[in-house]
């Protein structure tokens, strides 16, 4: 018994300092607050039950985390349309709003059209291109590291991003955020 | 360049992934068009925007604070359930070949081999007398996989419905323990009993007996002779077939002096390896459906089912400067694994079962414009799964025929959980999976599902259980009708010195029950790898020394350890030499940490006393070789008294230390390139010299697409191939003969 409970603090302690970085990539991928809750409930449950698999000679615990959030995001065949998100439903979940939001409303509602607008021009990519674009835009990676994390070619990185981007591009445009 | 190639390149510039010749080029582009200027402009606007957007959307939200208690919740479940009906449940992690198996295969293949007795092939016969495929239609139908009458519980079985199916996905476990089977019993009224045995037949094979001219050429290195394994660069001993990005490229490559590419295939998806006979080139491919890269084509593709389809391509390579596709045989899902048996290829492709509206779609097989339907009643499962259950779909077919019809396929379709490994004999195919229970001590067990085949056709035989988990396809073997596993079960424990793990080998009869095992080897350490060779296994566990142990199977139901040698450093694959001598290729190690890349040639002649009588360690800490994890990427072979492989070297510079170098401290890369080994038993191991595609020098900030990935030999010339570049050099002197662009 004790050898399990020293097992389970030591996976505490990672789910505590990973869980927003796997929450908010799963969110931006999935595009639903729920939706990535249950996302972080799943990845976590592999990570536990592979938890001996983890080999720290072959790269970082992040590293690994991310690989096993993105994968199984894409792989997550759900497609709700995105919602909207917004300070309101923020509230509506329960949740403090961030403090930058309290501290300056006036800001935040600027910012939040902006949100809005990237929010719903997200809504028209698939989860595989969304995938790359929080990948290099968010997460801020290298083209090799998404091609590693995805698993696929370094060319496929780039034509998923190109794809993407140009999407990305035509529904800002369209909504008036980029010229 | 072109304003239309600038404007490709533009988001790579933005985001600094161009290297800096492309840099300098697109700059002066640049600098006399204002059109892509304003592109540009206008790209670094959507990318900032996109930058912003997505840190607020992210900073705006939280994980619940209920978050932890939710997942500690669900992992006491699991284990009570678990507690409850410790029954034979086939398990396998959706996680699969995804996350955890491609986790330690990350660096992605690349690289080549060759090995167990390089095929002589006449080439002039190859090439000319197989330009017709057979007058004789030696291709029979295959069809559905089949259940053996003689098993009598039957670990897996069929659904009787579409809605039971969409149940047992949407419950997850069930209680009840194997279904019972009826000697002679099956869920599609025919029984292995009743199947036609065909003779084999070997018509290409003939073509081989026309030698006019031999070159010897290296092929994949493969786990079992004559199971073909597919790979990104293929030889026939005179032309190479290389996967580099989305294309495959056809080089003429022997003899060197003129070599030169033929011809292309530009492809959409991820390539996921090669195989080629004669005229026939099979390419597999992952496309995902949902976008057309057209940009104006631009789709949404919300299409619940077949987001990705997995292809086998087979080409016509008769004329090599002009590829013709022949045929296409899909399969919705992502590639997990594939084989090559004499001319039939078995791919083996995963989907998750899909769980919307209640609906669950099962996986079609596709032949060029055809597609064959599946039922809920073909597909076999396990009584209970526990994550995420997932379409295991293996498809066959003969590569030299025309698949004429969908009965001339042959396919078996599972709905599993945690697929971990695969490993196929001349014979067998062995599917396993990862059981794992939390009490006592978060033991696991490993189910392993056999399909024997037949030129094709396919029949579930058998299922068993072991305990521990696998570490990869190495830690299996088929051998005189018993199949021999090594396992790990617990977890190291890296922080004391506690023991928390135990290493064991099993073997398993016929019927795939146990009859002789030899257990908790090596406490406190895992297996790094594992290969048995007739009636010996070699094994390398670790955590401080390397114990490389010496087993003896030759009396399967007793098994014993014959010697062990403690060492420094570890091996991640093990590779033999000849009936005396085995090659470990792993990493040297100080203080328990890993430091340059190790070559060991390991003599067993005296089995109880093993040594080790040669090694060379390359680089220092941060050297890695993607042989560590790729089997495909070593090139051996020990009468040319040559070992290739490509290896990514970091040094320390010396200076930035006062003192002695701590053990733990890591080097800058420096070079990339391939290691070209003297190996012997005289002699030892030796550095012969190097070969990089990088004739400036290695960035490691910088493109990578000079990184070379696979080596290979025709005749006397070493090949080694990377995503930009083909380099031939001699075999001895290694000084360079020729080289081709491949970008």
């Amino acid at each position: 018994m004790g050898k399990r409970q020293c097992q389970i603090n030591e996976f505490e302690t990672v789910f505590h300092q990973y869980k927003d970085m796997v929450f908010r990539t799963a969110y931006l991928v999935l595009g639903d607050a729920n939706e990535a809750e249950d996302m972080l409930q799943e990845v976590f449950i592999r990570v536990h039950k592979h938890w001996g698999d983890y080999d720290s000679h072959k790269g970082a615990m992040s590293t690994w985390l991310r690989r096993i959030t993105i994968n199984q995001c894409i792989s997550s065949r759900r497609r709700k349309q995105l919602a909207s998100v917004s300070l309101d439903k923020v509230m509506e979940r329960g949740l403090d709003p961030p403090d930058a939001i309290r501290d300056n409303p006036e800001e935040h509602l600027m910012r939040n059209e902006r949100s809005e607008m990237v929010w719903r021009a997200m809504d028209a990519l698939d989860n595989n291109h969304r995938a790359v674009v929080v990948l290099r835009y968010f997460d801020d990676l290298s083209y090799e590291e998404i091609a590693k994390i995805l698993d696929i070619p370094l060319g496929t990185v780039k034509s998923r991003l190109n794809t993407a981007v140009r999407s990305l591009r035509m529904e800002l445009t369209a909504g008036g955020v980029t010229q | 360049m072109n304003c239309k190639e600038i404007e490709g390149l533009l988001l790579s510039y933005l985001d600094e992934e161009v290297d800096p010749e492309g840099r300098e080029a697109i700059e002066s582009h640049l600098s006399g068009c204002p059109q892509c200027r304003a592109e540009l402009e206008s790209l670094a606007r959507t990318v900032g925007d996109v930058r912003n957007g997505l840190t607020d959307i992210a900073m705006d939200t939280a994980v619940s604070p209920y978050a932890w208690n939710r997942l500690n919740d669900r992992l006491q479940k699991d284990q009570r359930r678990r507690i409850a009906f410790p029954c034979l449940r086939g398990i396998f992690n959706g996680l699969g070949r995804i996350d955890l198996g491609g986790y330690a295969a990350w660096e992605r293949a690349t690289v080549s081999v060759v090995l167990i007795g390089a095929m002589v092939v006449g080439l002039l016969a190859v090439f000319s007398s197989s330009s017709d495929p057979s007058p004789i239609d030696m291709s029979r139908p295959l069809g559905p996989l089949q259940v053996s009458g003689r098993l009598e519980v039957n670990p897996l079985r069929a659904f009787a419905s579409q809605e039971e199916l969409e149940e047992f996905v949407e419950t997850g476990p069930t209680l009840e323990r194997g279904y019972k089977m009826e000697p002679g019993d099956s869920f599609l009224g025919a029984t292995a009993n009743s199947l036609d045995i065909l003779q084999s037949f070997s018509q290409y094979s003939d073509s081989y007996n026309l030698v006019m001219d031999s070159i010897e050429f290296s092929e994949t290195n493969v786990q079992v002779e004559g199971v073909d394994e597919s790979d990104v660069v293929k030889t026939d001993g005179k032309y190479i077939y290389a996967v580099v990005d989305q294309r495959v490229n056809i080089i003429d490559a022997y003899p060197a002096e003129g070599a030169e590419v033929l011809s292309e295939i530009p492809l959409n998806g991820d390539i996921h390896g090669l195989y080629i006979r004669d005229n026939r080139l099979v390419v597999l491919e992952t496309r995902s459906s949902d976008i057309s890269y057209d940009g104006e084509d631009y789709l949404w593709a919300y299409n619940i089912k077949g987001i990705y389809k997995t292809y086998a391509m087979v080409y016509d390579v008769i004329d090599r400067s002009n590829p013709v596709l022949l045929q296409e045989i899909g399969v919705d899902g992502q590639y997990w694994n594939s084989r090559k048996i004499g001319d039939y290829i078995y791919f083996v492709v995963e989907e998750p079962s899909i769980d919307i509206g209640n609906e669950v779609s099962i996986p079609s097989i596709y032949l060029d414009d055809i597609v064959q339907e599946t039922s809920a009643e073909e597909i076999l499962h396990p009584e209970e799964y526990a994550y995420s259950a997932q379409f295991i779909t293996v498809v066959s077919f003969n590569m030299m025929e025309q698949v004429q019809s969908a009965e001339y396929l042959g396919y078996g379709m599972f709905l599993l959980d945690s697929n971990t490994n695969l490993y196929a004999s001349l014979d067998n195919l062995y599917i396993t999976c990862n059981e794992y229970n939390p009490e006592p001590q978060y033991s696991e067990t490993t189910v392993i599902h056999r399909i024997h085949f037949d030129d094709g056709k396919m029949v579930y035989d058998a299922s068993g259980e072991i305990p521990g988990r696998l570490l990869n396809q190495f830690s299996m073997d088929e051998y005189q009708g018993y199949f021999r596993v090594a396992t790990t079960t617990g977890y190291v424990s890296w922080s004391s010195d506690a023991i928390t793990s135990w290493n064991h080998i099993y073997i398993l009869d016929d019927g795939l029950d146990i009859v002789g095992s030899l257990e908790d080897l090596a406490p406190g350490e895992k297996i790094y790898s594992a290969r048995f060779m007739s009636d010996r296994c070699y094994l390398v566990t670790f955590k401080q020394v390397d114990p490389f142990f010496v087993i003896d199977l030759s009396d399967p139901v007793t098994p014993e350890v014959l010697g062990e040698l403690k060492i420094t450093g570890y091996s991640d694959y093990l590779h033999p030499y000849d009936q005396d001598h085995i090659i470990g290729i792993g990493k040297e190690t100080e203080d328990g940490l890993y430091q340059g890349v190790k070559i060991s040639l390991f003599e067993v002649a005296d089995v109880n006393n093993p040594k080790e009588v040669g090694k060379y360690v390359i680089g220092d800490r941060g050297t890695d070789s993607p042989v560590l994890n790729d089997h495909k990427a070593l090139l051996f072979d020990r009468e040319k008294n040559l070992l290739v492989i490509p290896v990514l070297i970091a040094e320390i510079d010396q200076g930035t230390y006062s003192s002695d170098i701590p053990s733990w401290a890591y080097g800058e890369y420096v070079w990339q390139g391939a290691c070209v080994i003297d190996i012997s038993t005289e002699e030892g191991v030796n550095l012969r010299g190097q070969i990089t595609h990088y004739d400036e020098g290695y960035d490691s900030e910088g493109d990578t697409s000079l990184s070379i990935e696979r080596s290979l030999y025709i005749g006397d010339v070493l090949y080694t191939i990377s995503n930009a570049q083909i380099k031939m050099n001699d075999m001895q002197s290694l000084s360079v003969i020729n080289s081709a662009d491949l970008s």
